[in-house]
């Protein structure tokens, strides 16, 4: 083996090398760029019984990129679908907006979660994309901010009291009058 | 995706969706050979036992919300959530002496609109039949609707497949064998229903543990589990109010009262109250557990068969399948009979046609059932999935139908034009609160309002009601 043959393959290993940190380090951060997620709806949204459907959809912002089902007008986005290797992931943060109390609180394929049962105050969720690893494959989205207000007590307990008077008279009314017909048949007969 | 995938081929969905379907048409022919009159078509011969009676009160009211709706109440207002929708069987409870009286009063009336048509005239009778035909059509049309989604979401069979079978099915076997058809399906359906849940129940039970649903609830969602939800304490009385105006005063539970033999109709309804009562429960507690399963729900209302299936695999999902057919075709066929009798009887011969005969009548109400059919079929053609939603509209319609009703049948004093503005009011007025404050709220308002007007009118302009006017056989006028 001469030096020149030597130098050249030195030359493209040293070649290869280069192109391989190149692309990592560009075309991660393009990925990154081009893939996004959004939450459908108002950034802030209101909930007066502390449950709510949140629904997201994903986007490719490269126009040269290959075409996913956001970005063609006529595809309905109920049936926007993930490529096989990604899945969602949607945290939720019951404390801070900078998100440092975050919990996962849904890791698939579907482009919405129906979440419930949450306390009075103000609620903090983000979602992105991950791949099988568990890396990111989209930044994290745009945060949604659900506010819980739940309906004054005062208005809950005169429904309430309101409710149960009804029932009483109801029931009142019913016993009150079948034993009257009761006693009016037997006097018949 | 948005929305879970199917749960069962497409195939067997198919499949067990014929075999069903020529069942029910079998028997519905079968027993509608019973059917020699008029009173055979409309009421069963007015001959419906203990048996037969509670089984179909139970499969009348489980419908397809009792598998959708309850557990998205339970989802979204947790544990009172779950107790609300079973407030639902209150209203059979309280039917129960209703019917008795109902029987007592009126030994041969036909539907609810004879009722109120005698006891309290025109005006008010036309306000009633708004809302209830109102009420009935939002109810047909969401059952099919709902009927051809969710055979779509589990089967993934075309949407104007599942929903054209189901009512096509019900269509048929209820034009052949009218009232006896229904109650001999009903019978049979009910079973299935009974048995699938328990089924399920089981399941769920086994595969999880109280205590974990518990932590998972008090984690994640722990307005759930406390009693202190203020949506949810409001939706309490008011569901159970909405369930006692939906059974006050549809003639579905009229028709079934005075359908069954005297003395029946109070044991009937207490048994199906007592039999329908746990379903709800069951299927709110199924979908608290979705949490500690690591479900995600998309949609509220599909739930309970997404558990099913996720833990007794194929089989639970043919489970599942079978019982949601038959909760559908159960209310489905009820409705449909029950709504033709009220067209039949209120429209046809009080305004249409007086002099009309037994047969012209019955021939009417076949008429009516197939046109029924027919509209019902294009209003769900487009799939508006929002039209289930109309129906919570019905909620202060019917709220404000159930002072007049009640007093109407234990008070002479009960005046019509208390009953005219009960209803009218009621309805204005629970309407707004629907807008103003929440769903849950409207019924609950609509019936305080309709109380308080009735009871003013009944005690400074009272009537003087004579009982014996009800148990005329002509109620043409």
């Amino acid at each position: 083996m001469t030096i020149i043959s030597i130098k050249i393959k030195f030359i493209k290993i040293l070649y290869s090398t280069i192109l391989i940190l190149l692309t990592l380090l560009f075309i991660k951060p393009l990925a990154h760029a081009a893939i996004s997620v959004s939450f459908s709806g108002a950034q802030e949204e209101s909930a007066k019984a502390g449950y709510l459907q949140l629904e997201w959809h994903w986007q490719h912002q490269n126009p040269n990129g290959p075409k996913t089902p956001s970005n063609q007008d006529s595809e309905p986005q109920s049936k926007q679908t993930l490529p096989q290797k990604w899945k969602y992931q949607l945290q939720r943060d019951d404390r801070s907006e900078e998100f440092q109390h975050a919990t996962t609180v849904y890791r698939g394929k579907d482009a919405a979660s129906f979440v419930s049962g949450l306390s009075d105050g103000k609620h903090y969720y983000r979602v992105r994309i991950i791949d099988t690893k568990g890396q990111s494959v989209s930044p994290w989205s745009e945060k949604k901010t659900v506010v819980v207000d739940y309906h004054s007590w005062t208005l809950t307990w005169i429904l309430f009291a309101t409710g149960a008077t009804i029932f009483f008279i109801l029931v009142a009314v019913l016993v009150i009058g079948s034993r009257k017909e009761k006693s009016s048949q037997s006097e018949q007969s | 995706m948005k929305f879970q995938s199917a749960i069962l081929s497409e195939t067997t969905g198919l499949i067990i969706l014929s075999i069903l379907g020529a069942l029910w048409v079998f028997i519905g022919y079968l027993w509608g050979k019973k059917a020699k009159n008029l009173d055979g078509y409309m009421l069963a011969g007015r001959k419906v036992g203990l048996a037969l009676g509670s089984a179909t009160a139970m499969a009348t009211w489980v419908t397809s919300n009792t598998t959708m709706l309850a557990p998205q109440f339970a989802l979204q207002l947790g544990i009172w959530g779950m107790l609300a929708y079973s407030t639902a069987s209150v209203g059979l409870f309280l039917f129960a002496p209703m019917a008795k009286r109902i029987k007592n009063l009126m030994p041969h009336g036909i539907t609810s609109g004879d009722f109120i048509m005698k006891r309290y005239g025109k005006k008010v009778w036309t306000v009633f039949l708004l809302i209830s035909l109102f009420y009935s059509v939002t109810w047909l049309i969401s059952m099919a609707m709902a009927g051809g989604i969710l055979l779509n979401t589990i089967s993934g069979i075309p949407y104007g497949v599942g929903m054209s079978v189901i009512l096509l099915v019900c269509v048929l076997y209820t034009l052949f064998g009218g009232m006896y058809a229904v109650i001999g399906t009903d019978f049979i359906q009910s079973i299935i229903i009974l048995i699938g849940t328990v089924l399920v129940g089981i399941a769920v039970l086994g595969e999880i543990e109280i205590g974990q649903v518990y932590n998972n609830l008090k984690e994640f969602k722990p307005s759930l589990i406390s009693v202190m939800l203020p949506a949810a304490i409001i939706a309490l009385f008011n569901n159970l109010l909405f369930g006692v105006g939906e059974i006050f005063h549809s003639n579905v539970w009229w028709s079934r009262a005075f359908a069954m033999e005297k003395g029946v109709g109070q044991k009937a309804y207490t048994l199906a109250a007592f039999f329908w009562f746990p379903i709800p429960i069951a299927a709110g507690f199924i979908a608290l557990a979705s949490g500690t399963l690591n479900i995600n729900v998309v949609s509220p209302d599909m739930v309970g068969p997404l558990i099913a299936s996720h833990i007794l695999g194929q089989v639970g999902a043919v489970v599942v399948f079978i019982v949601i057919f038959s909760s559908l075709a159960s209310s489905i066929d009820s409705l449909l009979a029950a709504t033709s009798d009220l067209l039949a009887e209120d429209i046809y011969r009080k305004i249409l046609n007086k002099q009309a005969s037994e047969q012209t009548l019955r021939k009417a109400a076949a008429i009516i059932i197939a046109g029924l059919g027919i509209v019902t079929w294009l209003f769900c053609l487009p799939k508006i999935g929002t039209l289930a939603s109309v129906l919570f509209f019905a909620g202060p319609m019917v709220g404000s139908t159930i002072f007049p009703i009640l007093l109407g049948l234990f008070w002479p004093s009960a005046s019509p034009t208390g009953a005219l503005w009960a209803m009218l009011l009621g309805t204005a007025i629970g309407l707004t609160a629907y807008f103003m404050i929440g769903w849950y709220s409207a019924s609950l308002v609509g019936t305080a309002i309709s109380m308080v007007v009735m009871f003013a009118f009944t005690w400074f302009k009272p009537d003087q009601y004579i009982w014996a006017t009800l148990t005329t056989k002509d109620f043409s006028k």
